[in-house]
């Protein structure tokens, strides 16, 4: 734990070091959150052996995925969500609550210190929409994490990076608003960066199709981003107790177009 | 030349002005007719052409943030705007921008102006709802609801925003000094350089221009009948706007300035005059054969004609403006 380190040098630095191959300083990130993660996953499975055993994949996900954190002082949220993630995988193979808690509803943390009793009830609820929902958030993050690594490191551009971690955010919603095909498409183009003639090849489909499987994602991913702003927005308003609606006479501007379609 | 025969002088086609005058209903300055804030804003003498083809968004070919909070500045009114005339959605930032502005321009009791609400042309929002995430909308082709996430990605996809901030007493002597300025400054100095204008010409200019593109067939149907009707329009006004002033302005002393005033509306009577034959020849929307040799020429002999007489009509407010001047100078000393 943090307490015990004599002279502790913050995550930042670690994972940097992590990154660059160091493997003593992984060492020490595990041990300063492995308590805390093996806390966090009892609470969800609430079975020790069960929670040693996720915390242990969660840190070797973590240790693999290390690239996709763009924010390094973020490492101790970071691995609770891995853990989560891994947890809720485990649960759902068939532990003690067996197959009515579902897989992934990532969505659904907005809140890190939702009781996580009321979030696996939330999700059982959930869980018959998205029980055929396979599809991997923190594979996307990962891969998504490196190509933003790579192209920082390229453009040596902070603001490059800031605005591909607003993407990856971005990512979670996504999954709501994309059909599985479009998802399919969506990861081979943007993340595997493949020629839309490749991803056609790939998916037995026309070029036509891919381009518009591409371009509706875009549409989709723009707007549930706005929609989200707009969800914060009010959410301010509503904070700040201003009013809710408001409507005037209505203006004299005479409707004279006429349709000529 | 006959006078405009038109009579009814109650909306205009030009939405931002009839906008604008939805908008002042809300303010103190509700008195203002539609002729007045025609007037002095200075719309009633405005006129811009593209010279390759007359396109179709012509008329609103001018930098809507400056030249609309300069027109309402006249008014008497502050103004706030936002957004961006480049054809490019909103981000979400700029989107809470300008929800930001609407709420507080209709929690102060004023309707916002904006742009491409229902059809790319200017429009009003008077009411929103948090709860349902509308916006309450009227433009000249619908009354109705737009999500606020809608804003800015419409037809066109870009964001214009315009409320009206705060309202100072302004008397209608110092309105239509300033609303001089702005109409001659309209008529002689190009908005915008060659090279960002995109064939685009302004005032005395802009008539040049519209005969270039009939010199060279070139005139789009449909956007020539647009832009005709506008003009149209601003210039009924025009007439309108100076015989008001030639009769209602009955101040000790106006005398000369109601004779040219009232010579200035013979000069753009005949400019709408010739107008409305070209709208005639030329109905909104299919637009008639621009591009026909008897058509064209006659339409460019109708542009001459009404570029001389706006020519005149142009020196004459010159004057106007000079007497208000020396007027204000005299009452300084």
């Amino acid at each position: 734990m943090l307490q015990a380190e004599k002279q502790p040098k913050p995550d930042q630095e670690l994972v940097a070091r992590a990154r660059e191959g160091d493997p003593d300083a992984f060492g020490e990130l595990v041990r300063r959150h492995r308590a805390r993660a093996i806390g966090v996953a009892q609470t969800l499975t609430r079975d020790s052996h069960m929670a040693e055993d996720i915390v242990q994949e969660a840190l070797v996900k973590a240790f693999l995925k290390l690239g996709s954190l763009v924010d390094e002082r973020r490492f101790a949220p970071w691995l609770s969500r891995i853990v989560r993630n891994e947890a809720y995988m485990k649960l759902r193979r068939g532990g003690p609550h067996g197959k009515e808690l579902p897989f992934t509803v990532w969505t659904g943390f907005p809140n890190r210190r939702t009781a996580p009793t009321n979030a696996c009830h939330a999700m059982a609820v959930l869980s018959a929409h998205r029980e055929k929902e396979h599809w991997d958030i923190d594979d996307v993050l990962f891969r998504l994490g490196l190509s933003t690594l790579e192209s920082a490191r390229q453009a040596s551009d902070p603001t490059s990076a800031l605005l591909r971690k607003e993407l990856i955010d971005g990512i979670r919603s996504l999954l709501h608003c994309l059909t599985s095909r479009e998802k399919n498409v969506f990861e081979r183009f943007f993340l595997d960066q493949l020629p839309p003639q490749d991803i056609a090849a790939l998916l037995d489909t026309s070029v036509a199709s891919i381009y518009n499987s591409i371009s509706r994602a875009r549409m989709k991913v723009q707007h549930e981003r706005l929609r989200v702003h707009v969800s914060m927005y009010i959410e301010k308003r509503r904070a700040l107790g201003k009013l809710k609606r408001k409507l005037l006479a209505p203006p004299c501007v005479r409707i004279a177009w006429k349709d000529d379609e | 030349m006959a006078g405009s025969p038109r009579s009814d002088f109650t909306w205009s086609r030009n939405t931002d002005t009839e906008s604008i005058y939805s908008m002042i209903q809300y303010t103190d300055k509700k008195g203002l007719s539609h002729t007045d804030v025609m007037g002095f804003t200075a719309h009633a003498f405005r006129i811009i052409i593209d010279r390759e083809e007359v396109e179709v968004g012509s008329y609103s070919f001018f930098d809507w943030q400056l030249r609309h909070a300069e027109a309402l500045r006249n008014l008497g009114y502050i103004v706030r705007t936002t957004g961006r005339q480049n054809h490019i959605a909103p981000t979400p930032e700029e989107l809470e921008t300008a929800l930001e502005m609407i709420q507080t321009s209709l929690d102060a009791g004023i309707p916002a102006l904006s742009w491409d609400l229902f059809i790319p042309e200017w429009g009003v929002i008077y009411g929103y709802d948090d709860e349902t995430r509308m916006l309450q909308c009227r433009d000249v082709r619908r009354d109705g609801e737009l999500p606020y996430e809608k804003l800015g990605r419409g037809e066109v996809t870009e964001l214009y925003l315009l409320t009206i901030m705060d309202s100072k007493p302004i008397d209608r002597r110092t309105m239509l000094r300033g609303a001089l300025k702005l109409a001659l400054e309209h008529a002689h100095v190009q908005q915008f350089h060659e090279n960002e204008s995109a064939g685009h010409y302004n005032g005395l200019a802009a008539f040049d221009a519209w005969i270039h593109a009939f010199e060279r067939r070139a005139a789009s149907p449909f956007g020539n009948a647009v832009n005709t009707g506008k003009v149209c329009d601003a210039r009924e006004f025009a007439v309108q706007f100076l015989q008001e002033l030639a009769s209602g302005w009955k101040e000790h002393g106006d005398e000369p300035l109601r004779q040219l005033a009232c010579q200035a509306a013979d000069q753009y009577a005949i400019v709408a005059g010739n107008l409305s034959m070209m709208r005639d020849m030329f109905p909104f929307p299919h637009g008639g054969e621009p591009g026909n040799d008897a058509e064209a020429n006659r339409a460019i002999s109708l542009l001459r004609e009404a570029k001389e007489a706006e020519t005149e009509g142009v020196a004459l407010l010159a004057r106007m403006l000079e007497l208000l001047e020396q007027e204000a100078k005299d009452s300084m000393s």
